[in-house]
């Protein structure tokens, strides 16, 4: 072969292989690029969702210690102040025999009860004292006694220590979601399952008329029970948990919780 | 093997893969947007022009039509720079810029047309055309990136032809501009150079058919959807 026709080769070959680089490079770069975009936005979504939760934990705390302050003004101070009313108000009424002072002393009386089924609501002791089954024990038995509805509450497995925190949101969930049976379904039988296994799963189920989960969901649209669902969302969202909705035959609906024991 | 079994080989080769191009885009015609239409009818085009050359060294016994594939160069241009036409829908500048490449590449072929000599002025459009197409794809690349930072790349139809185009026009620019040197002083290694183009032409072909495939699963997904605004 003459060596002007392998000098040719050899260029041709060296300048060929410049440019396949190029290419090459060009469309190596244009992919790590793009990879490099994605994974920068998604640690900034990252950051967003976990200055997000932050957030709501907070909003959630202060909402709690502004409870439990309301809750023990009430208790030690308005309570207080109407029993010793009431115990100013004992001998007068034993004294005279007018009817008027009876109905005041009854009309006091539930007074008292008012503000302590209100500061109850607002922070129960027990949930702080007792933990969390003894909490939604009482809760059930007062709406018992309460003859609005039947609540049937039964609890099995092996009870895991919870994170206080934890303890009060799970609370407020199962709160909130006995509420708007009451409110909303016109069932006469409320069951409410506390299933202990690795997870804590709440079953809350009525013989009540069910209703559309999805438009409930739609938080734009929604009044006071889109608000009720929304805050059982967000504690959901913060304790990690799964919520599932399903229509129970021939009626009646039925929400389950998971909720991971641990944080 | 002889030059000529490996230019053959490449031949087919190349063929084959228009024939693939052509036929995928045929038997889904509707459900792909412009710029794979286009591509679709840059394989038909490209197995017609392939035949008749074929047709003309079978019957006729003629060796290579020069006008065939100066033809095929010509409308393979015009192709392209209609498939990026489709491609850049909302910018009017790149539009202007394939407009005036589609006047230059019909200039250029005017002169080839009215001059004696092909050869320089192929080699002159062959290579005008990869500078032009290496211009547009990373200008398209660079339109992706800005356009659909989201998406998978790979994942984009767009992204493989694109591909595609770069790294042909890429490989085949110093061939473009060695053409005539090779065919008048280099004659015994044309076949060699020749096939050598071809094979180039037969993988660029394949990363054409990976984005084929991809849109039509995108077309699956969403509906056709190729052209970003």
């Amino acid at each position: 072969m003459e060596p002007a026709r392998i000098d040719f080769i050899v260029m041709f070959s060296i300048a060929t292989a410049v440019m396949l680089l190029l290419a090459l490079s060009i469309i190596l770069f244009v992919i790590f690029y793009q990879k490099r975009i994605l994974s920068e936005q998604l640690k900034r979504q990252l950051l967003e969702a976990g200055y997000q939760q932050k957030m709501l934990e907070a909003a959630l705390e202060s909402q709690e210690k502004e409870r439990s302050r309301l809750a023990s003004d009430l208790h030690d101070s308005v309570g207080a102040m109407l029993s010793t009313i009431r115990l100013t108000l004992h001998p007068v009424v034993k004294a005279g025999n007018g009817q008027p002072l009876d109905q005041t002393k009854q009309l006091l009386d539930e007074t008292i009860e008012t503000v302590r089924r209100i500061s109850r609501d607002l922070l129960p002791a027990s949930l702080e004292r007792f933990g969390l089954s003894h909490a939604v024990q009482e809760m059930c038995e007062r709406i018992n006694m309460s003859g609005i509805i039947e609540v049937q509450l039964s609890e099995s497995g092996h009870k895991i220590e919870m994170d206080k925190k934890r303890e009060v949101m799970v609370y407020r969930i199962i709160q909130e979601m006995i509420n708007n049976a009451i409110r909303h379904s016109k069932a006469s039988l409320l069951k409410v399952q506390l299933v202990w296994t690795e997870t804590l799963d709440i079953i809350i189920q009525d013989n009540g008329q069910g209703f559309d989960y999805e438009g409930f969901k739609d938080h734009h649209n929604a009044s006071k029970a889109g608000l009720g669902l929304y805050s059982i969302e967000t504690r959901v969202s913060l304790l990690g948990a799964k919520l599932d909705y399903s229509t129970v035959f021939p009626k009646g609906s039925q929400f389950t919780v998971k909720v991971p024991t641990a944080a | 093997m002889s030059s000529l079994m490996i230019y053959n080989l490449s031949n087919y080769a190349q063929w084959l893969g228009s024939f693939v191009i052509m036929s995928l885009v045929l038997a889904s015609y509707t459900r792909y947007d412009g710029s794979i239409k286009i591509l679709g009818l840059m394989g038909l085009v490209s197995v017609v022009l392939q035949f008749l050359q074929t047709g003309s060294q079978v019957f006729f016994g003629v060796r290579y039509l020069n006008a065939i594939g100066d033809c095929y160069v010509f409308l393979e241009t015009l192709l392209f720079l209609a498939f990026y036409y489709v491609f850049f829908v909302n910018n009017r500048y790149l539009r202007l810029a394939l407009l005036g490449s589609a006047f230059l590449s019909v200039s250029i072929y005017g002169m080839v047309l009215l001059g004696n000599t092909t050869y320089p002025w192929y080699a002159v459009l062959s290579a005008t055309r990869s500078v032009l197409l290496i211009f547009f794809s990373v200008v398209a690349f660079f339109k992706l990136l800005a356009d659909l930072p989201n998406n998978n790349l790979l994942s984009i139809p767009t992204f493989w032809f694109n591909s595609g185009i770069l790294f042909f026009f890429s490989c085949t620019f110093i061939l473009s501009l060695t053409m005539d040197y090779i065919a008048q002083v280099l004659r015994d290694d044309f076949q060699f150079f020749w096939a050598f183009k071809n094979f180039l032409r037969a993988g660029f072909c394949v990363v054409i058919c990976i984005g084929i495939w991809k849109a039509r699963k995108l077309a699956d997904q969403t509906g056709p959807k190729n052209t970003i605004s």
